[in-house]
């Protein structure tokens, strides 16, 4: 059995994509900063943003499954930082995002397979472009996709890929919580999208399985777009 | 092996007889759709005085397309003016013009059933340049827009629209780049081995054509359900460089 690890994976997209990754057969290991309301007996309690806890979380992994198949850097967290506000809140968004996806893409790298390891980074369609209220995320996301690429690179001669997707609005509490921020429904954000509705976590976690796939093995260093359109938009 | 969920849908895959097109048929057979080929001898895409009513007329023996791939390709090899006008004719009719008039022809039976998906099958020269690849390397920017932009104008009638950009592929036609390049210009394109070209790829080999259709599988099967307006490269990490 094939092992999985999904960072910020007790809600919203990473838990959309452990469910798909139980079904398709992979032992799944769920990590957040607290545990989920039903309890896991695969999760383990990790803040990505410390470097001591995810070693801490890689040796468990090492110490109770010996190795790791799949790498999903899904945890990070979101939100609109003011210019004019303190900096805690942009080191918070970088933190979680960009530097928990490099400790734990950094921890991964002795326990992954040659030739069958996969990484894939959640990024978002942040990644790729810009909104005006949101600079530490939109950051973080590119940072995370041209980090993405880099490790490809680097990882293209043992024969890890890595990956990045990059999802518009998907339907989990975060983004109802930003819909709050922004003052607006999930209609009218539903309507800024050409294909007219949101994703779901199902579909994010539909791509992640494609990516996982022996026959995907020559896919690298791409950030995927899942949302709906809105890049072909100018 | 996961399924694709493709069976009962019916599809047109251009350029079938080709190496990377031979897959794509294969593998969208064997996950259970309904395969119509389109290629010479039998099917001239170049003929484009005649192409829309004999497209008309394959898709009115067939019944309703749920997945068009758009295939087909030819390349030439030369710079702007290496590249005479009607060279450039010929790669358009069959790149981007054969493309054009097969969405044409479905688009219509898609948007009245409210559900559809097209994949054109581009290059990573979509992405990024060439040498001496002016007018190959312009049809696959081409047909990558295209896509971008009938995305847009389809996806709230439930057609997605996207496309895939391979690097290298393991195929007749990309041997025959190789030997060509050697040979029309060795100052260059001094080594015409495989071994050369391989090395420049991240992952240090050419793409399977069976990789290539496991690609137009997933962005034609349900589970890309929100993906539409994509240029997505299969290229083992190239245009990552």
């Amino acid at each position: 059995m094939k092992t999985a690890l999904v960072t910020g994976g007790t809600r919203g997209i990473g838990r959309g994509i452990v469910e798909r990754l139980r079904r398709d057969g992979y032992r799944t290991i769920v990590t957040a900063r607290r545990p989920p309301s039903t309890p896991d007996d695969d999760f383990i309690v990790c803040d990505v943003t410390s470097n001591a806890s995810v070693k801490t979380l890689f040796s468990k992994i090492k110490q109770h499954h010996g190795g790791l198949d799949v790498l999903i850097n899904n945890a990070g967290t979101a939100g609109a930082n003011a210019l004019d506000a303190d900096d805690d809140l942009w080191h918070a968004i970088v933190a979680s995002n960009l530097n928990g996806t490099y400790y734990c893409c950094k921890a991964a790298l002795p326990l992954l397979p040659d030739g069958t390891g996969r990484i894939v980074n959640m990024a978002s369609v942040l990644g790729l472009r810009g909104v005006p209220d949101q600079t530490a995320y939109c950051a973080a996301k590119h940072a995370v996709v041209g980090f993405t690429r880099s490790l490809a690179l680097a990882l293209a001669p043992r024969g890890i890929t890595v990956n990045a997707l990059c999802p518009g609005w998907v339907d989990t509490p975060m983004a109802h919580q930003r819909f709050g921020e922004l003052g607006i429904t999930p209609e009218q954000a539903a309507a800024g999208v050409p294909t007219g509705r949101i994703a779901t976590p199902a579909e994010i976690a539909d791509a992640v399985a494609w990516l996982l796939r022996p026959e995907s093995r020559g896919v690298t260093g791409h950030a995927l777009p899942i949302e709906g359109g809105g890049l072909a938009l100018p | 092996m996961l399924n694709f969920g493709l069976s009962g849908r019916r599809a047109i895959v251009t350029g079938h007889r080709g190496g990377i097109g031979a897959a794509i048929a294969r593998v969208l057979t064997q996950d259970g759709a309904e395969v119509i080929g389109l290629d010479l001898p039998d099917f001239d895409l170049a003929d484009t005085a005649t192409l829309e009513a004999r497209l008309a007329a394959v898709i009115e023996a067939s019944g309703p397309i749920d997945i068009l791939v758009n295939n087909a390709g030819i390349t030439v090899l030369g710079s702007v003016t290496e590249t005479p006008l009607h060279e450039v004719e010929q790669v358009f009719r069959v790149n981007f013009l054969a493309a054009y008039a097969t969405m044409r022809a479905v688009i219509p039976g898609m948007a009245a059933r409210g559900k559809g998906a097209i994949v054109n099958i581009a290059s990573d020269q979509a992405l990024i340049g060439k040498q001496v690849s002016a007018a190959y390397g312009a049809s696959k920017g081409a047909i990558a827009q295209l896509s971008r932009s009938a995305a847009l104008d389809w996806a709230k009638q439930g057609i997605r629209v996207n496309c895939i950009a391979p690097g290298s592929t393991d195929t007749g036609m990309l041997r025959m780049v190789i030997g060509n390049l050697a040979q029309q210009y060795p100052d260059r394109y001094p080594v015409s081995s495989a071994d050369f070209y391989k090395a420049g790829v991240p992952l240090g080999r050419f793409a399977e054509p069976e990789e290539i259709a496991n690609a137009v599988a997933f962005l034609a099967s349900d589970a890309a359900s929100f993906i539409t307006g994509i240029v997505m490269p299969v290229d083992g990490g190239g245009t990552a460089q």
